[in-house]
């Protein structure tokens, strides 16, 4: 009997963790909740060269051996220009336009671009979303990626690709310009839409082949 | 001889039913038994848990998802850094979490810009980023760093270009010269037309 005392007294000396446990089990629910499992990364860009401020570093620019290779984003096409010169246009796009004009010319991307934002600003983000992607499938991404690419193989040295867009072009647009510019894939051209998505990057050791992974973004004035 | 080899069996049998009685015991106390023990296990898992998550929690250098604000998924490699951050969300301009402006339809009002509607410089993001900046230099020269001109950009995926280069030419003016795109990173294949 006094063993069994001793052994009961024992028991109690034990820590009540209950309030811990309390605790924890709510903690728990809760971080998970707000932790976010998406993994961020960013985009090095270079700041538009503007006239004023001191920021800007003053560069000695040799315009004769520059490429100066700039990528405008409208809502007709993408606008591919270099040195003074503007590429010819591919064949079948409508003159005048741009340089690669959509892949989905009866897709209205101005206005799917606006209603897409006034969706998400007004906090209705599927829908919103859903009309994005689709204004930026109707863009020709796989000519883009060709004539960059055709590009590259000729001005093996330069990184930089000046970007621009029409004022009301959406940011998504812009980041996906750069991802499409950014490093060369398995293929230098390709023809169809699923076969360019699905394909993977070329690798030249452990690293990727660069396109022109350097944007700078230049103001629409 | 034949009592003995009785009272035998009976011994043999009573040691059996001890036995099974023991064994009978053992097996209904034992779940009282494995229930705290795997109380403890519980509680270590949840220990590891927590602190796992609480090292998350606090790690992660800049948020990029709220209600109205959700960036574009892009396929780049670089890892963001701890640094002064502009986030352009569908409702307001903020710099390092602090509002400076607010944002409607796609646009800052007239009234906020230097030089009204065709300018570029947005006033009170101006001043902001120029009191951020202020400090960072002062925590970097305190901590004996040098301070770098780099601003992260945090904007929203239906950001017009246009807001986003009246953003990134304020900070021009408020000397910072190189940026960076905070972008969700994903795969090419989620770019694919379905």
């Amino acid at each position: 009997m006094a063993r069994n005392k001793r052994d009961s007294t024992d028991e109690v000396k034990e820590l009540d963790l209950t309030p811990i446990m309390n605790m924890v089990v709510i903690l728990i629910p809760l971080l998970l909740l707000s932790m976010v499992f998406l993994e961020v990364g960013v985009i090095n860009i270079t700041a538009p060269k503007l006239s004023v401020g001191p920021s800007t570093p003053t560069e000695i620019e040799e315009p004769d051996k520059k490429l100066n290779l700039t990528v405008a984003v409208g809502a007709k096409g993408f606008e591919i220009g270099a040195t003074g010169a503007i590429l010819p246009q591919k064949a079948g796009c409508p003159v005048p336009g741009p340089t690669i004009c959509l892949l989905k010319q009866n897709v209205d991307v101005a206005a799917k671009f606006q209603r897409s934002r006034e969706l998400l600003s007004a906090g209705n983000i599927a829908e919103g979303e859903v009309l994005m992607k689709e204004a930026l499938e109707a863009y020709n991404w796989v000519e883009l990626y060709n004539s960059i690419a055709r590009i590259k193989n000729e001005y093996k040295d330069e990184t930089v690709i000046k970007i621009s867009a029409d004022p009301d072009v959406p940011y998504a647009a812009i980041v996906r310009v750069m991802d499409v510019t950014r490093f060369r894939l398995e293929k230098d051209t390709y023809s169809k839409s699923s076969e360019f998505w699905t394909a993977g990057y070329k690798k030249v050791g452990s690293q990727q082949e660069e396109l022109f992974p350097d944007p700078v973004l230049a103001v629409a004035q | 001889m034949s009592e003995h080899h009785f009272d035998e069996e009976e011994e043999l049998h009573l040691l059996e039913q001890r036995a099974r009685e023991a064994k009978r015991e053992k097996r209904t106390r034992r779940p009282e038994h494995a229930g705290g023990l795997s109380m403890n296990s519980l509680m270590d898992i949840m220990t590891i848990i927590l602190v796992f998550l609480l090292k998350n929690y606090g790690d992660e250098p800049i948020k990029v998802i709220g209600e109205d604000l959700k960036v574009p998924t892009s396929t780049t490699e670089l890892t963001p850094e701890d640094m002064t951050t502009i986030t352009i969300s569908t409702k307001a301009i903020l710099v390092n979490n602090a509002k400076a402006v607010d944002v409607k339809s796609g646009s800052v009002d007239k009234s906020q810009k230097k030089g009204g509607e065709a300018s570029l410089n947005i006033q009170p993001l101006f001043d902001e980023l120029t009191e951020a900046i202020k400090r960072k230099k002062r925590e970097s020269k305190l901590l004996g760093q040098t301070y770098e001109p780099i601003a992260t950009i945090i904007a929203d995926q239906g950001t017009p270009y246009r807001l986003l280069t009246e953003v990134m030419y304020t900070a021009g003016q408020a000397e910072l010269s190189q940026f960076k795109f905070a972008v969700v990173r994903g795969e090419r294949k989620a770019f694919a037309a379905e």
